[in-house]
């Protein structure tokens, strides 16, 4: 079998081209067309990782974030969530490090079963009371577990 | 001695080595009750090693201290989980149409009769942080039988291979002969003398490897639910250490993708070859850069050394953060990169890499080569294609002389010179293990105690039940950076001066033994083979568990390689459950025994060349045998004591 050297070597260049390029978007587009809860209507989604160092992290801890490091005891975070009254509310539940758990009383959420690290949990609710609600960590997770909660506020 | 008084001595040896543990056993004993209270904190259980005799009744109370923490029996279908102020129960049954239910209720405590002796782990099955795969403790159950039967066949082992050691004759040795795999395998060679070769092998383990480097930046930050970790420090590691390494030696560095964008870039080319007819600087070839070459004062494997125990300071680290894993990979990816522009040849790969060191030494033992078939056409040969270059292949780029080379250390097995050469004279051999008995230097020697040494270190820190040790290891999260360099301290010693210096000893002794006036350095050199074969093993030993225990994240991590909630297989969430946990370690002990008999049977080969007769050989052999039988002791404990 001949084939000229410098052809063959144009078509592996493509050929890792491709790869770099296409492996990142492939991840993206796969992660965005997986998640068919986001698809509700003008529903709101919020990202709520939980981190036994820093409480509720509103979006994403990802691999590259130094707190996965290092491991750091402070500063708490307490994040807000602003919705208003009639909103779908769609809440993405993760976790950083171990297991966590969530309620969230004035709705009716109690997440049973924990939110495992690498497991996604969707809670989706509609926000029809008005006024402030706290959501909290429910499965003992730390030293700073009693501080890890949040506020959900419906606005008129 | 006659064949038949020896072969009767093996024999009669063995039994008395199996009958005295099962005499043990038979002792007679008053079984009791025993109220055991375990509280578990990250990483480690309290208390973790619970000894209690056969036919004791135990029960178990199972709490946490900080966060939900599991607790897993090997060979008992015991499976709790505490969270803060309660424990959970797993039960599970067989409904009539064959599914498994599952249903977890609250206890308060669990009561279970230790039925079989041995050594039984229990582990974590609640992520609970970075360490939570190595979070075990141990429930040992007396007489620990199999451990007694281990501890005396591996004297046993020591006592058969001297008894053997007298009937083989130099030259008898190899057993069979090696065979040609291209002569046999004529599609063998035409695939391997395609220009693409190395590519094609190499092209999955790039992509897979670029996914890992994606993972362990964008993935999530808990490790055993990132691919990296997962894929990276138990499938890789495993199936280098237990099939690449003892079958083709280098074979990992044919297909390491991390230095090929170095190559691709120096030569100018994926696969083509850009053969110059005057020869610059004794090669065929001219590379992008300064094509300087390694200075040869490090032409050693010293600082693949130094650079492989930095590493494995921070071991645990390494392990379990998937961004420490990134930047590693990172170092060397930038680390070949830039040596590729200042010197030619793979010098990273022979004089860097922290892995290429051991790759090296273990190779000697593997059962592959790549040699020349007819050293005379070599020698006639003017143009020394294999070395310099030719027009269908690249100039060695390890920089070796196939023609007489013989041992495996630098050959990296990418096929080059088998396309270089124009007289078809390179083969690749399938040889006995073993077969390279030769270590040129002190970095060798230090190399192969090094790995030993932190092969047992790594059992204590990663096996073993102390969670203190864990602590210190895992500086980043815990803080405790004093522990953190008492730790630091004993593995770095005990590589570099006390082991090296006890093994210094027992060869100085095992040549006052042998009573021959002989080069030390060359006896000592020759002696230091033994813990070669018994390296490897160990490694094997070692990395067993992290694949039969672990192998759940693997099935998880293919559904779900970044942890970002995929299911791309429906397996992710594969439950956790070891795969028969309770052999663990009698796999091991055998795993060991194999080594230990390699390592003196293989290390008297090598000695033998250097006296002259049976009976100084055998004197040589006995202290070394003594140091090997209690280097494989040593981890014989941990694993099964």
């Amino acid at each position: 079998m001949h084939i000229n050297p410098v052809k063959q070597d144009i078509f592996y260049l493509i050929l890792l081209f491709l790869i770099v390029i296409g492996l990142p978007f492939g991840i993206r587009a796969y992660d965005r067309r997986l998640q068919p809860v986001q698809y509700i209507a003008g529903a709101q989604e919020f990202t709520l990782t939980g981190h036994a160092g820093r409480g509720w992290v509103l979006g994403e801890v990802r691999a590259n974030d130094i707190i996965s490091l290092w491991r750091d005891d402070g500063p708490l975070v307490k994040p807000v969530i602003e919705v208003s009254q009639g909103d779908q509310v769609v809440l993405k539940l993760r976790s950083a490090d171990v297991t966590h758990g969530f309620s969230l009383k004035a709705f009716g959420i109690y997440v049973a079963k924990g939110i495992q690290p690498g497991k996604t949990v969707y809670v989706s609710f509609t926000a029809d009371k008005v006024g402030r609600f706290i959501f909290r960590c429910t499965v003992f997770c730390g030293d700073i577990h009693q501080h890890m909660h949040g506020t959900l506020i419906v606005y008129e | 001695m006659s064949k038949k008084k020896a072969f009767f001595l093996i024999l009669f040896s063995l039994e008395l080595a199996l009958l005295i543990p099962l005499g043990i056993s038979q002792l007679p004993k008053t079984a009791t009750t025993r109220h055991i209270a375990i509280d578990a904190r990250r990483f480690g259980y309290a208390p973790s090693r619970l000894v209690v005799n056969k036919g004791d009744i135990v029960i178990l109370q199972f709490s946490t201290s900080d966060v939900s923490h599991g607790l897993q029996l090997d060979g008992y279908p015991i499976e709790l989980i505490a969270r803060k102020g309660v424990t959970f129960r797993k039960h599970d049954w067989l409904e009539d149409k064959g599914h498994l239910h599952t249903n977890w209720s609250r206890v308060s405590s669990v009561k279970f009769r230790a039925r079989r002796s041995g050594k039984f782990i229990f582990r974590c099955t609640e992520t609970c942080g970075n360490l939570h795969p190595f979070m075990t403790g141990e429930l040992i159950v007396r007489p620990n039988t199999p451990y007694h039967f281990f501890l005396a066949l591996s004297v046993w082992v020591v006592f058969t291979a001297f008894i053997l050691m007298r009937f083989k004759n130099p030259g008898s040795q190899d057993g069979f002969k090696r065979i040609n795999l291209l002569e046999t395998f004529p599609w063998l060679k035409r695939l391997v003398r395609l220009r693409g070769f190395q590519f094609w092998f190499l092209l999955p383990n790039f992509i897979v490897f670029y996914l890992f480097i994606l993972s362990s930046l964008w993935g999530s930050p808990v490790g055993n639910r990132n691919i990296t970790i997962v894929f990276v420090w138990i499938l890789w590691w495993f199936v280098l250490k237990a099939i690449l390494v003892p079958l083709g030696g280098r074979l990992w560095c044919l297909m390491c993708p991390l230095p090929a964008p170095a190559e691709w870039i120096s030569r100018k080319s994926l696969t083509a070859v850009w053969y110059l007819k005057k020869p610059f600087r004794r090669l065929h070839h001219r590379y992008l850069g300064l094509q300087k070459d390694w200075p040869q004062k490090i032409r050693n494997i010293w600082l693949q050394n130094i650079l492989f125990l930095t590493l494995i300071s921070f071991g645990m680290i390494l392990i379990t953060r998937p961004l420490a894993t990134a930047l590693m990979f990172l170092l060397i990816l930038t680390g070949t990169l830039v040596l590729s522009l200042i010197f030619r040849h793979r010098v990273f790969c022979l004089y860097l890499c922290p892995v290429g060191g051991f790759l090296g030494t273990y190779s000697m033992a593997s059962m592959t080569e790549v040699r020349s078939i007819d050293p005379k056409v070599c020698v006639k040969h003017k143009d020394k294609s294999c070395f310099t270059g030719g027009p269908d292949g690249w100039a060695c780029p390890w920089n070796q002389y196939v023609g007489n080379m013989s041992r495996n250390n630098y050959c990296g097995l990418c096929t080059e010179c088998i396309k270089s050469c124009p007289k078809d004279n390179v083969g690749i051999f399938l040889r006995p293990f073993g077969s390279d008995r030769k270590l040129k230097g002190y970095d060798e020697m230090f190399n192969v105690i090094i790995m030993l040494v932190v092969a047992v270190a790594f059992s204590i820190v990663m096996l073993g039940p102390w969670g203190f040790i864990k602590d210190a290891a895992n500086v980043t999260e815990s803080k405790q950076v004093i522990p953190f360099l008492i730790y630091l301290a004993a593995i770095w010693s005990s590589a570099l001066l006390i082991v090296p210096g006890f093994f210094l000893l027992v060869a100085k002794g095992a040549r006052r033994l042998a009573g021959v006036k002989i080069n030390s350095r060359l006896l000592t050199l020759r002696l230091a083979y033994i813990l070669i074969p018994i390296g490897i093993f160990a490694w094997i030993a070692f990395s067993l568990p992290a694949i039969m225990v672990n192998y759940g994240y693997i099935i998880s991590v293919f559904s779900d390689p970044l942890g970002l909630g995929w299911d791309l297989l429906g397996t992710a969430d594969a439950h956790f459950k070891a795969f028969i946990p309770d052999w663990i370690p009698v796999i091991q002990g055998v795993v060991l025994l194999a080594g230990l008999y390699l390592g003196i049977s293989r290390g008297f080969m090598a000695l033998k060349e250097l006296l002259p007769d049976s009976g100084s050989q055998i004197r040589a052999m006995l202290l070394p045998s003594v140091f090997a039988l209690l280097a494989v002791n040593l981890l014989l404990k941990l694993y099964m004591g």
